[in-house]
């Protein structure tokens, strides 16, 4: 019975679930709007930066250097006012753990030949961990674990718009930078009508009775959305026009770099310098 | 002698070639007025309101801004498209599609650094502006963060802020509180006393009543029904009737209940709906 429900709303479920964890993922900027340290860097020092330490990442080939390197992390995202459990559930639930699953085959002997450390008895077969296959395991689980804070830390602690911005750092296009602070701004406005379009049909026949009514529901709201954002985007033009537009914006630069951004700066790029000639 | 800003003759659009939204009209409005475009839902009143600003051409007949006539050809002169840009502002009806960047600041700054205007200029405009509507909390919010009303404000803001010598507003206190809507037509008889040129169009008779001394009223049949002294306008209730603009009030007085409609200026013809035996 409870598996039934669940499956006639699966697809209700399914689309929730999806539009909540996209408010979540883009739209929340909680964390980038409190005090801290990295919440006070600039953010074209912080895409700098951050870079940096990734790149170190990349090239470093020892354990305890990458683990230093994690624990930068960590402790960063102390001194930015994270919570240790939600940095921790942000940046392990997905890509490390994945990865955790697919390095899994390196630990035995076929993969990495070596110093036999134990075997596993699996009824008919027996896999044979070697040593040299746990230290390739743990070295790109720390890295991609590393990896994968550092680019959370500089999305969680940094303004959307001000990440996009800072782009330009890289010489990205105006019209791309803005044309994506269009396609931000306006991804809650379609959310809420994706919601707000669940809603009504909800409210006139209840909850979708099954996975074919489900499937032609949402067919629905593709078609009805794309008819919406056509119409928008002719009419958010309109509005640019009105406002002086001719096909080359002119955007507002209001960053202001700081000592304390230089000496972020050198630091990070001496860790990068040291990655790069301790891996050489 | 005030000068003649727009000026149409036997105005004709429809959208695709297939749907008439203006079927001839002819209208012409002067520096300074404040001048109210009416009419029912579908009358046409944002098409009108579209001519006006350029973002659209018409099908035949002429559209013309302080004497030169606007088409394409209009547009494609650089000089012409800043100066009649920085010039006309237009107050969209849905802020939603005016309010474009990430943040309420990126918004209202985008006109000026569009136009290139003078930044010590628009910084004085940015805090006049922000000062008269009370949105300087909101700078750094995202639109969708906003009420409706602060959105319009927002909306406002970022015309107000590039201080146009003609403002257009296409229904401006649609959907709002009453506070907020008066705010806002306070602020529209601020600017008109400054001198500009205010063109609002509207449903609403009691905006009209307030902000308007010209109206045209645009029909069913996407002509100009009538226009005239907003005094005249108001006052004639079968040509209100004729175009859905009567406001019709029912009232309950016991078991009685009788419906009127609600007089904005001394109505001529204004007729009591009777009295109606009701349970």
């Amino acid at each position: 019975m409870g598996g039934g429900v669940f499956k006639e709303r699966f697809v209700e479920h399914s689309l929730s679930s999806f539009l909540a964890f996209l408010k979540d993922a883009l739209l929340s900027e909680e964390v980038s709007l409190r005090r801290g340290f990295a919440q006070s860097l600039d953010p074209r020092i912080k895409i700098l930066s951050f870079s940096f330490l990734i790149v170190a990442v990349l090239f470093s080939k020892s354990i305890p250097v990458l683990f230093c390197l994690y624990s930068l992390s960590i402790a960063l995202a102390c001194v930015s006012g994270i919570g240790l459990f939600f940095f921790l559930k942000r940046t392990w639930v997905f890509i490390p753990l994945f990865s955790l699953f697919i390095a899994l085959p390196v630990l035995s002997g076929n993969f990495s030949p070596g110093e036999k450390l134990f075997a596993l008895n699996l009824g008919h077969a027996a896999i044979t961990v070697t040593r040299e296959g746990v230290y390739v395991f743990v070295l790109f689980i720390l890295r991609i674990a590393a990896m994968v804070s550092f680019a959370v830390l500089l999305n969680i602690t940094t303004r959307h718009f001000s990440l996009l911005k800072a782009l330009r750092v890289f010489k990205v296009p105006q019209a791309f930078v803005m044309v994506m602070g269009i396609c931000y701004r306006y991804i809650y406005l379609f959310i809420g009508i994706i919601e707000n379009a669940l809603l009504s049909v909800k409210s006139r026949v209840g909850m979708v009775r099954n996975y074919k009514t489900g499937q032609r529901v949402a067919g629905w709201n593709i078609a009805s959305l794309w008819i919406r954002s056509c119409r928008l985007s002719e009419e958010v033009y309109a509005a640019m026009l009105s406002r002086g537009y001719c096909g080359e914006p002119v955007l507002e630069e209001s960053f202001r770099v700081k000592l304390k951004d230089w000496i972020w700066l050198l630091f990070t790029g001496g860790v990068l310098a040291c990655g790069i000639k301790f891996s050489l | 002698m005030r000068d003649k800003v727009f000026s149409l003759k036997e105005v004709y659009f429809s959208y695709l070639g297939r749907f008439p939204a203006l079927c001839g009209i002819d209208a012409e409005i002067l520096s300074g007025q404040k001048v109210a475009v009416v009419g029912a839902n579908g009358s046409g009143k944002s098409t009108f309101l579209s001519l006006l600003d350029g973002l659209i051409f018409a099908d035949k007949g002429e559209v013309r801004f302080l004497g030169r006539e606007l088409n394409g050809r209009a547009f494609s002169d650089d000089n012409f498209l800043r100066d009649f840009r920085r010039k006309v502002g237009f107050v969209f009806q849905n802020p939603e599609v005016q309010l474009f960047c990430p943040t309420i600041k990126e918004d209202i700054l985008f006109g000026p650094l569009q136009l290139g205007l003078d930044k010590a200029k628009t910084e004085s405009c940015l805090e006049r502006v922000s000062e008269m509507l009370g949105i300087g909390g909101l700078f750094e919010r995202s639109p969708h963060q906003l009420s409706i009303g602060e959105k319009r404000k927002a909306a406002l803001a970022s015309v107000l802020v590039m201080d146009p010598e003609v403002l257009i507003l296409d229904e401006p206190t649609a959907g709002l509180d009453p506070s907020t809507s008066r705010n806002i037509i306070d602020l529209l008889l601020d600017e008109s006393s400054a001198g500009k040129t205010v063109v609002i169009s509207t449903h609403d008779l009691h905006v009209v009543e307030e902000v308007a001394e010209e109206v045209y009223v645009l029909g069913q049949d996407r002509r100009v029904a009538s226009c005239g002294k907003m005094r005249d306008i108001l006052s004639d209730a079968a040509l209100l009737a004729a175009n859905n603009l009567t406001h019709i009030h029912s009232h309950r007085h016991g078991a009685l209940s009788h419906t009127h409609s609600h007089l904005h200026c001394e109505q001529k013809g204004c007729r009591d709906g009777g009295l109606n035996k009701k349970g």
